[in-house]
């Protein structure tokens, strides 16, 4: 059995919407709700979710960049839930971002070798003279040229910039990286060479990945297990093939189906839910889904159902699962 | 054999900044037929919406239209899309041709509701009373799926989801029943079950009304769902043409193959996927002399540096820009 890198058990993170102009009361909006999984060393689970189901909450609560509400994390064994800055600031080192656009994510002015150079200054690693020698190494691993080191991002084309951001990430060799759409911004010719990149450095280096996309089939490329998000909860996890061969929760088939696919030989295949995601108001007992499912019944208004084991390695949240 | 509708023949659009003109559109030509979907299928800076507001006319300075024509046979006498005066195209415009865009937030008036914007319309084009108008409105939304429609008409857009909003801008789009629809990424906004649903809905109405539609997208996927005919555009040109089940099943030009082969499929697990090296190029950085995908390509001989290809036939019905694709036609007879 590998060992696990990260688990988390019951994850909640909610924000509290400001009171109205006429004393409205605060409303509580939970962003994740109950979440728990493990990760385990070399692997790729990736999270799957329409916007607003709560992911990249998931991802900034992971790195303790937002403050969970309730829950515990745990990183190599060791509960970082409430670690203060100094305590985390070992564990951060190890657990590692990379965004949807990677120029928003740096510092304009700096130039790629400083980019690179910051996180190993941050942590005391290595001299200034050794760390350019590693940037460069860092730089050619991603697939772009030491020569490249002194200019600014903003001279990249989008996909070269989300190398540079790659090669970030893995300045301080993590143990865990978080993808959050990191393809999402890219043209599709240039998708297809950052997931192989993403592969090819995982093989080389075992790490793990938390790869987070609205994009079903590319979370399955990437993937070893996917966990299905909706408004806020882990509604279904298991290993890839499973969850996309033989999907047990209503939503996660809903999503399956509505991805247009490449061929037109396969038209109409997609299924139309006919309403859109529920508010959350409203749905304080029973299941999330069910104001959009089509095989609600009673017991779904009723009783909340939790996410249970259907068959060995694949959980759902369903009653008639 | 169907009726031609819109027919672009040789549109070239640049961009005059201060000190170079940079060129979006490079001669483009097609034509699509009453009752069709055009799928344009392209990656960002490829040309594919600079190409879509030519058609209105709607590409403001620097931007300009430098060369071409757009013959637009619809109900009324065929005019040229590109020539007609402002005045004549305000009746065409969101009459006869309507238009969709990404952003349905940017196309809609905050502050006046949903149900007026509509009504604007049907009232313009169509010279309604307001009771006419609205009573068509609230059909409309009811056609377009919006529940409570006549409720709804009075809320204004931002207090409508962002599919909500797509549909809204939809459904006045149709109001006047257009013969064509230029629809610009009209759900890469959306979350994919809602993008399933609206595609669902613009499939409809190319049947019910016999509308045709320009559909542009960056998305293969949702070309391959809705379009009868692709064309893919590359470097401001259209590097290859045909109906959809060739494109994607028989591709010939070189970029197409490798981006059809470049997205992940949900039932296959391949260890690696296919790349297409480098990225595309930006607008006026391409090289006049040769085929504009060159430095990309995986199957480039020596004559793709030398001269550009044009636009060939190289199938029945299939056409495609590439030097390595014609002779392979012409050495197979």
């Amino acid at each position: 059995m590998a060992e696990t890198v990260l688990e988390i058990r019951d994850l909640t993170k909610s924000f509290a919407s400001r009171p109205g102009m006429l004393g409205r009361p605060k409303v509580k909006n939970i962003a994740v709700d109950n979440v728990s999984f493990a990760v385990s060393s070399a692997e790729t689970l990736g999270i799957v979710g329409e916007s607003g189901c709560g992911k990249s909450t998931l991802a900034l609560t992971i790195m303790r960049l937002y403050e969970p509400d309730a829950g515990k994390i745990y990183f190599d064994g060791n509960d970082i839930t409430r670690l203060n800055m100094r305590e985390l600031k070992p564990v951060r080192r190890n657990m590692q971002l990379i965004f949807q656009d990677p120029l928003a994510a740096f510092d304009p002015r700096l130039r790629v070798d400083q980019i690179i150079g910051e996180p190993l200054e941050i942590h005391g690693v290595g001299t200034l003279r050794s760390n350019r020698d590693y940037a460069a190494s860092l730089l050619r691993k991603v697939g772009l040229y030491a020569e490249d080191m002194h200019r600014l991002p903003s001279e990249f084309s989008g996909g070269q910039q989300q190398r540079i951001g790659i090669a970030r990430a893995l300045a301080l060799k993590p143990r865990l990286l978080i993808c959050d759409e990191p393809v999402s911004a890219l043209d599709v010719s240039v998708q297809a060479q950052i997931l192989n990149l993403l592969r090819d450095l995982q093989d080389e280096l075992g790490f793990s990945y938390i790869f987070i996309s609205h994009n079903i089939a590319i979370t399955a490329f990437m993937s070893n297990r996917i966990g299905v998000m909706y408004l806020g909860k882990l509604v279904e996890i298991g290993e890839t093939e499973s969850i996309i061969r033989n999907p047990l929760h209503p939503y996660t088939e809903e999503l399956l189906a509505a991805i247009p696919d490449p061929d037109p030989s396969y038209r109409d295949n997609n299924i139309c839910s006919s309403s859109a995601p529920a508010e959350l108001e409203g749905l304080s007992t029973g299941c999330v889904f069910r104001m959009r499912c089509p095989i609600a019944q009673e017991i779904c208004a009723a009783e909340e159902p939790p996410l249970r084991t259907v068959h060995s390695g694949h959980q759902t949240a369903c009653h008639f699962a | 054999m169907s009726e031609t509708l819109l027919e672009v023949e040789n549109l070239h659009a640049q961009f005059s900044l201060e000190n170079e003109c940079v060129p979006a559109v490079n001669g483009v030509s097609f034509s699509i037929s009453k009752g069709e979907v055009l799928g344009i299928v392209g990656e960002s800076g490829s040309g594919k919406s600079v190409t879509a507001l030519s058609l209105l006319q709607l590409i403001d300075p620097p931007g300009e239209i430098i060369a071409g024509k757009a013959m637009f046979y619809g109900e009324d006498a065929p005019v040229d899309l590109l020539q007609i005066s402002s005045k004549e195209l305000q009746k065409i415009a969101g009459s006869r041709i309507s238009m969709i865009f990404q952003d349905a937030m940017a196309s809609l008036n905050p502050v006046l509701t949903v149900g007026f914007q509509i009504a604007e319309t049907l009232r313009v084009h169509r010279g309604l009373s307001r009771k006419a108008a609205k009573e068509k409105t609230v059909y409309l939304l009811e056609r377009v799926g919006i529940a409570n429609a006549a409720q709804r008409s009075r809320n204004y857009p931002h207090e409508f989801s962002g599919g909500m909003r797509q549909r809204v801008l939809i459904a006045m789009a149709i109001a006047c029943r257009p013969e064509l629809l230029i629809a610009d990424e009209p759900t890469t906004a959306l979350d994919v079950t809602i993008q399933a649903q609206i595609l669902h809905l613009l499939r409809e109405f190319t049947r019910d009304f016999g509308m045709s539609i320009i559909l542009i997208s960056h998305d293969l996927g949702v070309i391959a769902q809705l379009a009868d005919q692709v064309a893919v555009m590359y470097a401001g040109r259209i590097v290859e043409s045909g109906p959809v089940d060739l494109i994607f099943h028989n591709p010939q030009h070189p970029y197409t193959q490798a981006l059809a082969a470049s997205i992940p499929r949900l039932h296959e697990y391949p260890k690696r996927l296919v790349t297409i090296d480098g990225s595309p190029p930006r607008a006026g950085t391409d090289d006049f002399g040769r085929c504009s995908f060159y430095p990309r390509c995986s199957q480039r001989i020596d004559i793709c540096a030398e001269k550009r290809p044009r636009l060939t036939q190289i199938l029945p019905k299939q056409f495609a820009s590439c030097w390595v694709a014609q002779q392979g036609a012409f050495a197979d007879g």
